[in-house]
């Protein structure tokens, strides 16, 4: 599986500079810059934080529909962040609506928790759309994450391209005997497509393991990341910069 | 429902991540051995790993909270696996959903482990042995155990909500605001989790009886 068709991790394949970084300096650059967005307290750390990572997105010519798509989730919790703080948290009353009061101090509050759950979100979705799995395993592993996660975790990924294509195909044959004609007949059809999706799938996965265990292959983590190189030194110093300067706002800038 | 990255107060994320870890912990200590002493059991595995992620990704909005909701997937993992396994693969699922969706986040990882992966998974595998013990069948139990197992995670998210957004009300009126808030599309989708959850396990029970036997890491 080279994962670079139909996967979620398209991008990450290509020949972008986002995507060509060493990802363990990704990984320590980006817990860092999420850290200081939960720890800095301060609409600016959070706001330049968002800022760099649209402005990396743009740079590194991340698919738009793709952003939106990925951004669409933490949206959603950005938007319920402002709405409960407005009607939870005290302060002055600006509106009466009904039993419920809106505070000015809660809407404020909303209004940066919302921009922290954005910021978090873009640094998730740049260090995910520009890393391929197989880099950040062993990225992790030199971060001595344990090896059987890892292990799992790919496994994990490997499947999900086998359930893909057994149920796209499964799904299809159903569809075209009526299977999920109604309500009644889409239900008994999901129950069998699962049960026979995942006997399927577990079958197939059982002969390619099996094969792979007579060529000789040992567990699933192998092969070692390259030494770092000079775009991925000047990328950790770049992150550390601004990492630096986030710090001293929240430290001392503007709440 | 995963909580997204950024919601979660830093403190209320260290504390929700030290459980997570050590059941995290605990549960790959146990399948390193398994997968040691059974290497034929990786597809299973690696499977139900793409199984939970499949299933916890099916986002349903949720009328008045502005969010989405979806079934867990964990609690067919820990009547398979087990509790602690299913723990495990509940972890997993949700860091690639984080990396690759952005569902989910970093660093309220180890809040969605405790909900979904530890939450869904004891819940429901202790429903499913308890139902078994008790004399149901099969199908029923496992049922029960889709269905209580999404609801326990459900409330545990709910809590974890509140705790972060309750603001100057009290904790318990907001966790139980979320909670209700949730019900219309939740009970739903328990029910599904549940129908499905007994259709696949007495599918697997009729076709391959022996994983239902042979598989399960104990904890």
């Amino acid at each position: 599986m080279t994962g670079t068709s139909h996967s979620g991790d398209s991008y990450a394949w290509g020949d972008s500079f986002l995507s060509r970084i060493d990802p363990r300096v990704k990984i320590a650059g980006f817990a860092g810059l999420l850290m200081v967005n939960l720890v800095g307290a301060s609409y600016l750390v959070s706001g330049l934080i968002a800022l760099a990572m649209v402005l990396l997105m743009i740079a590194g010519r991340i698919p738009y529909r793709r952003q939106l798509l990925m951004i669409a989730f933490p949206s959603t919790f950005a938007l319920f962040a402002i709405i409960s703080q407005t009607v939870f948290k005290g302060g002055e009353v600006f509106v009466a609506l009904g039993p419920f009061d809106l505070h000015l101090d809660g809407l404020f509050h909303g209004l940066y928790l919302s921009l922290r759950i954005v910021a978090g979100g873009l640094i998730v979705v740049v260090l995910g759309v520009t890393t391929p799995l197989n880099r950040l395993c062993l990225a992790l592993r030199w971060f001595k994450a344990p090896a059987t996660f890892i292990e799992v975790m790919q496994l994990t990924y490997r499947y999900l391209f086998d359930i893909h294509a057994e149920f796209s195909r499964m799904r299809e044959a159903q569809r075209s005997r009526l299977g999920w004609s109604s309500a009644r007949s889409g239900l008994a059809s999901s129950r069998m497509l699962g049960g026979s999706l995942f006997l399927r799938v577990y079958e197939r996965g059982l002969r390619s393991s099996e094969a792979m265990r007579c060529r000789g292959s040992g567990p699933v983590v192998n092969g070692a990341l390259p030494r770092p190189g000079r775009l991925d030194i000047l990328a950790g110093l770049a992150v550390a910069a601004f990492l630096s300067a986030l710090s001293l706002l929240a430290l001392g800038g503007p709440a | 429902m995963h909580i997204p990255e950024g919601l979660i107060p830093a403190q209320q994320a260290v504390v929700w991540y030290a459980p997570a870890m050590a059941f995290l912990g605990a549960g790959l200590i146990g399948l390193k051995r398994h997968l040691a002493a059974i290497p034929s059991s990786r597809p299973l595995v690696g499977l139900m790993g793409a199984f939970v992620f499949v299933i916890s990704l099916m986002p349903i909005p949720v009328p008045g909270l502005g969010t989405v909701s979806h079934p867990c997937g964990t609690p067919m993992a820990a009547i398979l696996l087990g509790p602690l396994t299913a723990a495990v693969l509940g972890s997993v699922a949700l860091l690639l959903q984080a990396l690759f969706f952005a569902h989910g986040g970093i660093t309220s990882w180890g809040a969605n482990i405790m909900s979904m992966a530890v939450g869904g998974s004891f819940a429901g595998f202790a429903v499913f042995k308890i139902s078994r013990r008790a004399g149901l069948g099969l199908g029923i139990s496992a049922g029960m155990a889709g269905f209580v197992g999404d609801l326990v995670t459900y409330g545990l998210t709910s809590l974890q909500i509140a705790l972060a957004l309750h603001g100057d009300e009290p904790a318990p009126y907001v966790w139980g605001a979320a909670f209700v808030s949730f019900m219309p599309t939740q009970v739903p989708l328990a029910i599904a989790e549940a129908l499905f959850t007994a259709g696949v396990v007495v599918f697997i029970a009729n076709e391959r009886a022996e994983i239902l036997e042979g598989a399960v890491v104990r904890p």
